[in-house]
């Protein structure tokens, strides 16, 4: 599964470690933040990119599956189950 | 009020009594619409939805359809309403007006979605500067229960702070939870983990209005409206240098150009026109007659329907800074809490600033295009993008009022800019 490498931006100090322990895997703009790799470049660099996330002082890096959505079925329950007189469906 | 229809009054968004009357009554509004349960099942009202191809309303025009058949299908958990009300858009205004003169539409819609999708709850969150929206969401609601129609759960109401970013989806759902309408980090999506930790559908009041006019009157009474891609009618705040400011009801792809000449705005004199709200687009008088007021071509295009805001910039204002004033709102208006968005849209803003006031040079110019760059998919939320993606438009837009700003003077052939020097 393709995996993205997610800045948690509220998270980031812009400390700069990403950047100077795999600069040429991560930028920074002219703030200081990260500018991340693309998730070729992640899946590529594994081992680097784990490493990154390591030393983040902020913990504010993280690989993300990129269809990262919950699943599981709730089931479907008949409407309408509390009585009120309001706008009402069919049950 | 002449949005360029062919279908009966009734039953648009704004139909029913004139809208200087204010709130629509329960009573009026049941005898003109009728009850909105029409006998169909949750099921068949997602159905409905879904067929309609309803666009969400609050800006980014997520499929609502779509939205309420996740909500259906994901999760254990019992889910939230919230009633998005919160309008943090300066120049739009169509959300409280929909709410002040027809609460008991969007009423309906919160209701309707609830028992669709079995909600735990109703939360109805209003800017706290929209005083006679919340007066007539509260009134409407008082008016309900009197009348013995409840919600068949509980209904609340809280305020959104000032402030663009407190409408956005988690935003909303911080201050419900936390009281502070900071966005926060997702995922989770308030859709996954939202209100008191559960599945929550965010969603503006003009989506829900519609949603309970399609549970009326169904999908394919929907889709007659609309000139070409996209259905329905919608509301827009159409401001700015125009005879008839305000809020009105529109059919999706009437011309920019003929709700320009509805509205009273001088075709020949306008510079540009804002569409979309600040987080939308400018767009060249000379390429805006002819434009679509339709999310799906604008789409296509490059641009954004957003919330609806149709704004006309004269030829006597200068574009150079009327876009540094919407850039100087948008970075006082970051959360502060993502440093690409602070920094990036304070720098940026500074530089336009300048450039208006004529301290700028060409040095100015090449950095903001730079850091257009770097501040846009760079926060917890859209709101750099939302800033990068106006901005733009008036590099785009205005090369030539740039050029001449950047050379080191203001242009100081309008008013506008003279004050901005």
């Amino acid at each position: 599964m393709d995996r993205e490498l997610r800045v948690d931006w509220i998270a980031c100090e812009a400390f700069g470690m990403c950047h100077d322990l795999a600069p040429d895997l991560v930028a920074l703009d002219d703030w200081g933040y990260p500018i991340l790799p693309s998730p070729s470049e992640v899946a590529a660099r594994a081992g680097d990119v784990q490493r990154i996330i390591d030393c983040c002082p902020a913990r504010a890096l993280s690989l993300v599956r990129r269809d990262g959505r919950t699943q599981g079925r709730r089931q479907q329950r008949s409407i309408g189950a509390v009585p009120h007189q309001g706008p009402r469906l069919r049950a | 009020m002449d949005g360029g229809f062919s279908l009966p009054p009734t039953r648009r968004l704004l139909g029913g009594p004139p809208l200087a009357g204010g709130r629509e009554p329960l009573a009026e509004h049941r005898r003109r619409l009728g009850n909105p349960a029409r006998g169909l099942t949750g099921e068949e009202l997602i159905e409905a939805l879904e067929t309609s191809g309803l666009l969400g309303r609050g800006g980014a025009g997520f499929p609502v359809g779509a939205k309420w058949r996740r909500m259906a299908e994901v999760g254990q958990r019992r889910p939230v309403i919230l009633v998005n009300g919160a309008e943090g858009e300066p120049l739009s205004a169509k959300d409280r007006v929909l709410m002040g003169v027809r609460p008991h539409l969007v009423l309906d819609g919160a209701a309707l979605a609830a028992e669709a999708l079995d909600a735990e709850e109703i939360v109805v969150y209003i800017g706290e500067e929209h005083g006679a929206a919340r007066e007539s969401i509260e009134q409407a609601i008082a008016e309900r229960l009197v009348a013995g129609e409840g919600f068949g759960r509980p209904i609340r109401l809280v305020a959104a702070p000032m402030g663009y970013v407190s409408g956005e989806a988690s935003a909303a759902v911080n201050r419900v939870n936390t009281g502070s309408a900071l966005p926060t980090v997702s995922p989770p999506r308030p859709s996954e983990v939202g209100v008191a930790g559960r599945p929550t559908l965010v969603q503006n009041v003009e989506s829900l209005a519609y949603a309970a006019l399609i549970g009326m009157f169904g999908a394919d009474w929907y889709r007659e409206m609309g000139r070409l891609g996209s259905r329905g009618t919608a509301l827009v705040t159409v401001g700015g240098e125009v005879a008839r400011r305000g809020v009105r009801e529109i059919e999706l792809g009437m011309s920019l150009g003929e709700l320009a000449d509805a509205a009273g705005a001088d075709r020949g004199t306008t510079r540009a026109v804002l569409v979309g709200g600040y987080f939308g687009s400018w767009i060249d008088a000379a390429e805006a007659w002819s434009l679509p007021l339709d999310p799906a071509i604008m789409r296509e295009r490059g641009l954004s329907f957003g919330c609806g805001l149709v704004w006309f910039l004269p030829g006597g204002a200068c574009p150079v800074a009327a876009t540094a004033r919407i850039m100087a709102f948008m970075a006082g208006n970051s959360a502060g809490q993502c440093g690409p968005c602070v920094l990036g849209l304070g720098a940026i803003s500074n530089a336009m600033s300048g450039l208006a006031g004529g301290d700028g040079s060409k040095d100015d110019l090449a950095r903001i295009e730079r850091w257009a760059g770097m501040v846009r998919g760079r926060g917890a939320c859209r709101h750099p993008d939302g800033a990068v993606e106006v901005l733009t438009s008036a590099l785009r837009t205005f090369p030539a009022e740039l050029e001449v700003h950047a050379g080191g003077t203001a242009c100081g052939t309008t008013a506008s800019c003279r004050r901005a020097a």
